[in-house]
């Protein structure tokens, strides 16, 4: 198809050209600037490996704004690798049912345990539903995996808000929750790995199942 | 950056697991639409798949080569042709079947059907090999693993069965719709600069460029499947 005919020489030599330019522009910049591997140097040279620290630095920063007033949160800027992928900025008011009052009565006690398998590069979350000041105890553990973790809670009825109580890598944890409001509040594990993952989760106290 | 688009929420609900399973809002702007995404969202899903065809340099470089050296509109459109029933395949049977693949090797594949593409332009396998593959066949079976490409995108969406079909489709749809629009571009493009001395002169480089951006994607990709190992 081509209209200029080139010598096998030209061809062979423009194939390595494009190889070792190729090659070097992600051992350069694009590793350091996407992964955090800086082989050369040159990330620090450039200052690329800022552009990862950015992007994906694994911190979980929280900026308050003092000044804004107490219903709008504060401005979140969570990066965690891999998972939050560009800056995730939340900043929406405080939905009005959060301070609604504690009910006089809670969900009755209960118990439950259960498997939850994660598919290879899935998130997925569980759920239940608890009153404000309601009391659960949980514990879950994916054996040797690390999971990305974030224990949070929605409210009931406003969409598009939630509260994170722990964000984590972890293959366990147990502990307790004093629901902050009434709502959904559960757990979201995201599997980085190329296996399924089973989590094995255990509920203890006043809440109820959703369904 | 690559992986942007989403990741979705599995809707796994099985009879013993009475909890509910909702979307994450961790995961991005698409909250709002995976709350309502349990059901046939032919419309978003189109978008999606045309958003993915435009802003997907892969692919697009990809047609860049495959079109560089084609002159008639008539073989530009058997040429895509072939394309799109290549990656039609893979996308409707990757998902249909569930097909799981890695989705950075699928990429380092597509990365080096570019590599392939720009050589092929250069008259590497006429002139090294001294034969010339088929530029017909090798389009339709790069479009195949370009299929499974969108496949992979598209199973970060995870969605309930029902529905799963006309998500399908509209994403299916939207990847034409997408890949169309590009090709606009492109072939405009390239149909413009064909008029001057230039195209010729530069025609060389260009490919040289192609093969050395498919390298750069292809390891790209790599160092990720090596990182999320």
């Amino acid at each position: 198809m081509n209209q200029n005919t080139l010598e096998t020489k030209t061809i062979i030599k423009l194939f390595i050209i494009s190889f070792v330019v190729g090659t070097f522009l992600v051992i350069a910049a694009v590793m350091p600037a996407e992964f955090g591997i800086d082989p050369l140097g040159t990330g620090k040279l450039l200052g690329l490996n800022k552009l990862y620290e950015v992007q994906s630095g694994e911190t979980v920063e929280s900026v308050e704004v003092k000044a804004e007033p107490k219903e709008v949160l504060q401005r979140r800027v969570i990066t965690l690798a891999g998972d939050i992928e560009s800056e995730y900025i939340l900043k929406q008011e405080i939905p009005a049912e959060v301070n609604d009052p504690a009910p006089k009565e809670q969900y009755s006690e209960r118990n439950d345990e259960l498997e939850i398998t994660v598919p290879a590069g899935r998130g997925l979350e569980y759920k239940v539903k608890i009153k404000k000041h309601g009391q659960i105890k949980y514990e879950w553990n994916s054996e040797d995996v690390t999971l990305f973790h974030d224990f949070h809670g929605d409210p009931l009825t406003t969409k598009g808000w939630y509260q994170s109580y722990t964000i984590a890598y972890s293959n366990n944890m147990a502990g307790t929750l004093l629901a902050p409001f009434h709502g959904k509040h559960g757990w979201y594990f995201k599997n980085h790995t190329s296996k399924d993952v089973t989590v094995k989760l255990r509920v203890k106290g006043q809440y109820e199942l959703i369904n | 950056m690559l992986k942007k688009i989403i990741s979705l929420l599995l809707l796994l609900i099985s009879s013993a697991f009475t909890m509910q399973l909702l979307a994450h809002g961790v995961d991005g702007d698409t909250q709002a639409f995976l709350i309502g995404n349990e059901g046939v969202a032919f419309g978003p899903f189109l978008y999606i798949g045309a958003e993915h065809m435009i802003t997907g340099y892969d692919h697009l470089l990809f047609l860049v080569g495959v079109i560089f050296f084609l002159y008639r509109p008539k073989e530009i459109l058997t040429y895509v042709s072939f394309f799109t029933l290549g990656h039609s395949i893979t996308l409707l049977l990757g998902v249909l079947a569930n097909i799981q693949m890695n989705a950075f090797l699928i990429d380092a594949i597509i990365a080096l059907s570019i590599v392939y593409k720009g050589f092929d332009n250069l008259g590497g396998f006429k002139q090294i090999f001294g034969k010339q593959p088929n530029t017909k066949l090798s389009v339709l079976i790069f479009g195949l693993f370009h299929g499974f490409g969108l496949a992979t995108k598209l199973q970060e969406f995870e969605f309930s069965a029902d529905g799963l079909l006309a998500n399908l489709l509209g994403f299916n749809l939207g990847v034409e719709i997408g890949q169309f629009v590009a090709l606009l571009f492109v072939v405009s493009i390239i149909s413009l600069w064909r008029r001057y001395n230039s195209f010729r002169r530069f025609a060389t480089l260009t490919n040289t460029i192609l093969m050395a951006a498919g390298f750069l994607l292809f390891g790209f990709q790599m160092t990720g499947y090596f990182t999320n190992l």
